[in-house]
C-alpha cells in the first residue's frame, strides 16, 4: 500500500511539472506511464502494432487534456480512462469503416499475466487463459491486480459501481482458476 | 484467441522523437480544471435570473397567495439547486476517469423527474387549477415552447463547460446538464404558469425538461463529434 501511495505521489508530482510546462514532467511520466499504459492497451486491442499506435495517441491525448488533471485526485485511474477512451474511438472508427481485421499471428502482443498467478502456471499457459476469459472480466482483473487499481478507480474508470468491479475482477480470477485446473486435470491446450 | 510470447513493441519507455516535438510544441502552462461542483457554479446566475426575471417580466402567477410563499418560492429554490446539482454530475461525469456508474445515472435522472412529479402534485393539492376549454394546445405550446428556448442559453453554457474537460460519453453528460438546465428553467417557469393541472404540467413543463435532456445529448453529441472528431 506505502510503494502505491509514494507511487501515486511521485505521479502527481510529475503531472504538476508537466501542467506548469515543465518538459522533464512529460519525459518522465512517459517512462513511468508507457509501459502499463502499453500493455493495458494492449490487452484491449489484441494487436501490438495497433497498442504501439493507441499508445502514441493516449498520450497526445494526456497532452490536449492535461488541465482535466486534479492533482487532489490519483492519476493513473486518469491515465489508463484517456488510453481506453482513445481505444474505444479507435474501435468505433474501424466499425464505421467496417475495416475490421484480425491481426496476424506476428504482431499479436503478449497478455501481461499478474504476479500473483505466475505460480499457477508457465506464463505462457496464463497467457492463453486469459486471452479465454470474458473481455469485461479481463479487463477489470489486470486493471486491479496487475496494475494496481483500486475498485473504486475501476468503477470510475468503466462507469461501473464498486461492487460490479469487484464482482467482474473475482469471476475473472475464478474463470482463470478453472481454465488452468482443466490444463492441470485433463492436459487440455489453454 | 492465439496468443504469443512476443514481447509488444508497446513495452519501450523512450520517449519517441516525433511525440516529444509535438508535445513540446503545444507545451504551455495549464491550470487544472476547477472541482465540477465549483464550475456548476457558473450558472447560478442563470438560476437566479430565471427565478427573479420570469415573475418580473411574465408577471407572478395568479394564485400565488393561495399557494403560498413556502411552497411557491421554497419548490423552486429546490429544483433549482437540484437542476445546479445535476449539472455539477454532468461536469463530474465529463472529467476522465470520474464517470458515474449507470445505476447512479439513472438514479439521478430519476430523482429529477420525480421531483418535478412531487412539485406539481404538492402545488395541485394546494391550489388546483385547471387549463380553460379547448385551450390544451394553446397552453401547451406556450409553456413548452418557452421552456425550451429559455433554457437554451443554458443548455450551451453546460454544453461548453462539460466540453472543457473530456467527456468520454458524452450523450450521459449531455442528458445529465440537459434535465439540470431543464429543471433550472422549470424553477422560474412555474412562478408565472398558474396551471397546476397534472396533465398540463407534466406533459408541457416535464415535456420540455426531457426535450432538454435529448438536446443536451445530441448538442454533447455533435459538440464532441466538432470538436474532437470522434
Amino acid at each position: 500500500v506505502n510503494s502505491t501511495t509514494a507511487e501515486e505521489t511521485h505521479l502527481r508530482d510529475l503531472m504538476v511539472q508537466y501542467q506548469a510546462g515543465r518538459i522533464e514532467g512529460f519525459e518522465q511520466l512517459y517512462a513511468a506511464l508507457a509501459q502499463p499504459l502499453g500493455q493495458y492497451l494492449g490487452s484491449l486491442t489484441r494487436d501490438a502494432v495497433r497498442a504501439s499506435d493507441l499508445l502514441q495517441e493516449t498520450f497526445l491525448q494526456i497532452h490536449r487534456s492535461r488541465h482535466t488533471y486534479s492533482p487532489t485526485l490519483p492519476l493513473k485511474p486518469w491515465a489508463f480512462a484517456i488510453a481506453r477512451h482513445v481505444y474505444l474511438m479507435e474501435a468505433r472508427r474501424l466499425r464505421r469503416l467496417g475495416a475490421h481485421e484480425a491481426p496476424s499471428e506476428d504482431t499479436l502482443p503478449d497478455l501481461p499475466v499478474p504476479a500473483e498467478a505466475e505460480d499457477w502456471a508457465s506464463r505462457d499457459q496464463l497467457a492463453r487463459a486469459l486471452g479465454r476469459i470474458g473481455e469485461d472480466r479481463r479487463e477489470a482483473l489486470l486493471l486491479h491486480h496487475l496494475f494496481g487499481l483500486s475498485f473504486r478507480e475501476i468503477g470510475t474508470l468503466l462507469g461501473i459501481r464498486e461492487g460490479a468491479a469487484k464482482l467482474r475482477a473475482s469471476r475473472g480470477m475464478a474463470e482463470l482458476r478453472t481454465l488452468l485446473a482443466s490444463v492441470h486435470q485433463g492436459g487440455a491446450r489453454v | 484467441l492465439h496468443l504469443s510470447t512476443k514481447e509488444a513493441p508497446v513495452s519501450e519507455s523512450v520517449l519517441p522523437a516525433e511525440l516529444r516535438r509535438a508535445v513540446e510544441q503545444g507545451l504551455r502552462p495549464v491550470r487544472p480544471l476547477r472541482a465540477p461542483w465549483k464550475r456548476a457554479l457558473t450558472l447560478l446566475p442563470f438560476g437566479a435570473l430565471l427565478l427573479a426575471g420570469v415573475p418580473w417580466y411574465f408577471g407572478l402567477r395568479g394564485d400565488a397567495g393561495t399557494v403560498g410563499g413556502a411552497l411557491l418560492w421554497g419548490l423552486s429554490a429546490l429544483q433549482l439547486c437540484f437542476g445546479m446539482a445535476l449539472i455539477g454530475a454532468a461536469l463530474h461525469e465529463a472529467v476522465p476517469a470520474r464517470s458515474l456508474s449507470w445505476p447512479a445515472v439513472a438514479l439521478a435522472l430519476a430523482a429529477g423527474l420525480g421531483l418535478m412529479v412531487a412539485v406539481t402534485l404538492a402545488t395541485d393539492a394546494v391550489s388546483s387549477t385547471r387549463v380553460p376549454p379547448r385551450l390544451d394546445t394553446f397552453f401547451w405550446g406556450v409553456c413548452f415552447g418557452t421552456s425550451v428556448l429559455l433554457g437554451g442559453p443554458v443548455l450551451v453554457v453546460s454544453g461548453w463547460l462539460a466540453s472543457r474537460a473530456l467527456p468520454l460519453r458524452p450523450e450521459v453528460a449531455g442528458v445529465l446538464y440537459g434535465m439540470g438546465s431543464g429543471l433550472l428553467v422549470e424553477a422560474g417557469w412555474r412562478l408565472y404558469c398558474h396551471i397546476s393541472d397534472p396533465v398540463h404540467v407534466l406533459l408541457a413543463h416535464g415535456g420540455s425538461v426531457l426535450a432538454l435532456s435529448v438536446l443536451g445529448a445530441l448538442l454533447m453529441r455533435v459538440w464532441e463529434r466538432v470538436l474532437r472528431g470522434r
